[in-house]
């Protein structure tokens, strides 16, 4: 038997076996739910790009941005999306993470504060602008990923930040 | 014609100088900040010299410091790019003191152009049509609030010292005046070192249109086309083109003749622009003029089929301008799309790392000009674009679908870029007609990014368990080149930059 995976695209679940893996031919065996199907491919993978022709001669084609290890970043075309890999034997063991659900604001890029705009026991809506950082020159709101109240302010004005740093926590709406 | 040349700058730009001087036989000398070392433009020149810390205060804005380079590798000349010390008359009286020649116009014309509130008044007394405005910085909130009463709103809030959308607020009512005014402030000080801000009435609905001309040190001036740049987020122009679509003859000539009475009218010499509100009816007004090269000179030199640099080289060791009026006439239509280092499905955030991808487009009537390679490092330090293509096209539909092809090969990762929205404006009902305005971006709507088609999720996923599962093979395999598959890398670059 080949190596198993579960993996997820747009938060579909669908587990592919690789059945054969030699050289760029591959014949991956994917579960979408009742539809099993064999498909018979050939990849390459050059750097962080990969192209993906089937039997039928189509071909598809991206890139991936990032990744940690399960999730992998990936364009395709213009369409960007996460695509989480991770072996069986993880995933029965719950080895999946379950994301942190928007309470905590971050931000992807290195910065400075410029301002902070909500304070402790304050409620915000989605949307709405809780911080300002300014990177490449440029001043940036940060929004809430959720409605709830401010529970944690971990930054002050003038602070630089690294990129992920969890600078405020939003809790349930009062 | 110079020997050397210093080029005071960094990324595209510095290459495109360090082309120009390369092609006239003149030697090049690159300056770089810590975080350049590596960089494509300080491993492309002749000679390159490192000029202080990551900082741009602390390297490429120190004047003293690239004066020192300039003597102690023997450069005659000092091509300053655009950004950074372009536009700094002070820089270019020091310059002069030292010996050395500026590739741009004098410290004078510099000053009546670059103090925005003083290029108005010299513009008025020149009979160059201006947007209602203060003459003066507006000092207080109330001032501000009064004026703005007067007039009428929408307003718009510009830093006297600056150009490139940095400290511009546009306001469309009184209760949001104060805060946009502090913003403003805020943002012309750290951008310009500068807190000064005048404010003009906003022309609703405006296209913004500029003429490129071109000045020789005998008192001739050439205007070399238009270009619209309309399309633009947060005053941050994304896309140009060149001829302006859908511009009456008569307005075009117009223009070109106002732009280089403005210029005349400082006694302007080198490649400037004249940039123009245009109005529905094609009334214009002289909205400022950048007296140096500008980011999208190059839909200009692919429209005309013109190489503006070569000409500034030439010009500023006193030549005669290369061409006549008459012999500008563009060759086609040219477009510019500025790739950002940023993710405009998520408010534009900047989007700084590793470019573990970068392949650009090829192909006739494309060209790129960028300033990375694929492994660079596109730093928060410094501005987010990264790069420029540019397409010609017999026509413009011809371009558009050039554009359109060649947005479709750019291969980017590591970081998010803008492809995907100048796509999605290419394709817009507006630009796909020519008739569009500055509010284009805002009324296309926030851009959402495009899901992951699940029609091709067994091509995609196959393809993304392959790259896990070869990886392991690898990496049991001695001497194998376990660096080339993606997990390894990825490993490599986790460990350089701590996490993503």
């Amino acid at each position: 038997m080949g190596a198993r995976y579960v993996t997820w695209l747009n938060d579909r679940e669908v587990t592919v076996e690789l059945v054969e893996l030699e050289g760029a031919r591959v014949v991956a065996r994917i579960e979408d739910g009742d539809d099993v199907r064999e498909h018979v491919l050939n990849v390459r993978r050059s750097g962080g790009t990969w192209v993906a022709r089937d039997a039928g001669g189509t071909v598809s084609r991206g890139t991936v941005v990032a990744r940690d290890e399960q999730r992998q970043s990936i364009t395709h075309g213009f369409a960007f999306g996460e695509v989480r890999v991770i072996n069986e034997r993880d995933a029965l063991l719950g080895g999946a993470d379950a994301g942190a659900g928007g309470g905590e604001v971050t931000v992807a890029m290195p910065g400075r504060v410029v301002k902070v705009l909500a304070a402790v026991g304050e409620s915000v809506e989605k949307g709405q602008s809780v911080l300002i950082i300014e990177a490449m020159k440029m001043e940036n709101d940060v929004r809430a990923k959720r409605d709830g109240v401010i529970t944690a302010i971990h930054v002050s004005e003038g602070d630089s930040v690294e990129a992920d740093r969890v600078m405020m926590e939003i809790g349930e709406p009062s | 014609m110079f020997q050397k040349v210093l080029i005071a700058n960094r990324g595209e730009i510095a290459c495109r100088v360090i082309r120009a001087c390369r092609k006239l036989g003149i030697a090049s000398v690159a300056v770089y900040s810590d975080a350049d070392a590596n960089a494509v433009h300080a491993t492309m020149a002749d000679e390159a010299i490192r000029i202080g810390p990551p900082p741009s205060s602390e390297s490429y804005l120190v004047g003293e410091r690239i004066l020192e380079v300039a003597k102690q590798t023997g450069a005659d000349a000092i091509h300053p790019g655009y950004g950074f010390l372009s536009e700094n008359a002070d820089f270019r009286e020091a310059c002069e003191a030292a010996g050395l020649a500026f590739i741009g116009p004098s410290a004078s014309a510099m000053r009546l152009m670059g103090e925005k509130t003083l290029a108005r008044r010299t513009m008025i007394a020149g009979g160059v049509p201006v947007v209602p405005g203060t003459a003066e910085p507006i000092t207080s909130p109330d001032e501000l609030v009064k004026w703005s009463r007067d007039v009428g709103f929408p307003v718009m809030l510009k830093a006297a010292a600056g150009g490139g959308g940095k400290g511009m607020r546009i306001v469309e009512s009184e209760a949001d005046l104060a805060t946009a005014f502090e913003g403003a402030r805020r943002e012309a000080l750290s951008s310009f070192g500068d807190d000064a801000v005048y404010v003009e009435k906003a022309i609703v609905g405006p296209r913004h249109i500029e003429v490129q001309v071109l000045a020789d040190q005998h008192g001739n001036v050439v205007y070399v086309g238009d270009r619209e740049c309309s399309v633009q987020r947060r005053h941050q122009k994304v896309i140009e083109e060149a001829p302006a679509p859908n511009l009456s003859p008569e307005t075009r000539k117009a223009m070109g003749e106002m732009a280089c009475n403005a210029a005349a009218t400082v006694s302007y010499e080198g490649a400037g622009t004249v940039e123009c509100l245009v109005d529905a009816e094609e009334n214009f007004y002289f909205l400022e003029m950048n007296t140096r090269l500008q980011v999208e000179h190059c839909v200009t030199e692919e429209a005309f089929g013109v190489d503006l640099v070569e000409a500034q080289l030439r010009v500023a060791v006193g030549e005669p301008l290369p061409w006549t009026q008459q012999e500008l006439v563009p060759s086609g239509h040219a477009l510019e799309l500025r790739l950002y280092a940023e993710d405009p499905g998520q408010n534009y955030l900047p989007s700084p790392g590793p470019l573990t991808v970068y392949r650009p487009p090829q192909g006739p009537g494309i060209r790129v000009d960028d300033g990375v390679r694929e492994g660079d490092t596109v730093s928060s330090l410094y501005d987010p674009m990264i790069a420029k293509l540019i397409v010609l096209g017999a026509d413009r539909p011809a371009a558009i679908a050039r554009a359109r092809a060649a947005l479709r090969e750019y291969d980017v990762a590591g970081i998010r870029t803008n492809l995907g929205l100048l796509d999605a404006v290419l394709v817009s009902e507006p630009f796909a007609r020519g008739r569009y305005t500055t509010g284009l971006l805002s009324e296309l709507g926030a851009y959402e990014t495009p899901a992951l088609p699940n029609d091709d999720l067994a091509r995609i996923i196959a393809a993304l368990a392959v790259d896990g599962r070869s990886d392991r093979a690898g990496a049991g395999r001695a001497g194998a080149p376990a660096a080339t598959t993606g997990w390894a890398q990825d490993a490599i670059r986790r460990s350089l930059t701590g996490g993503l």
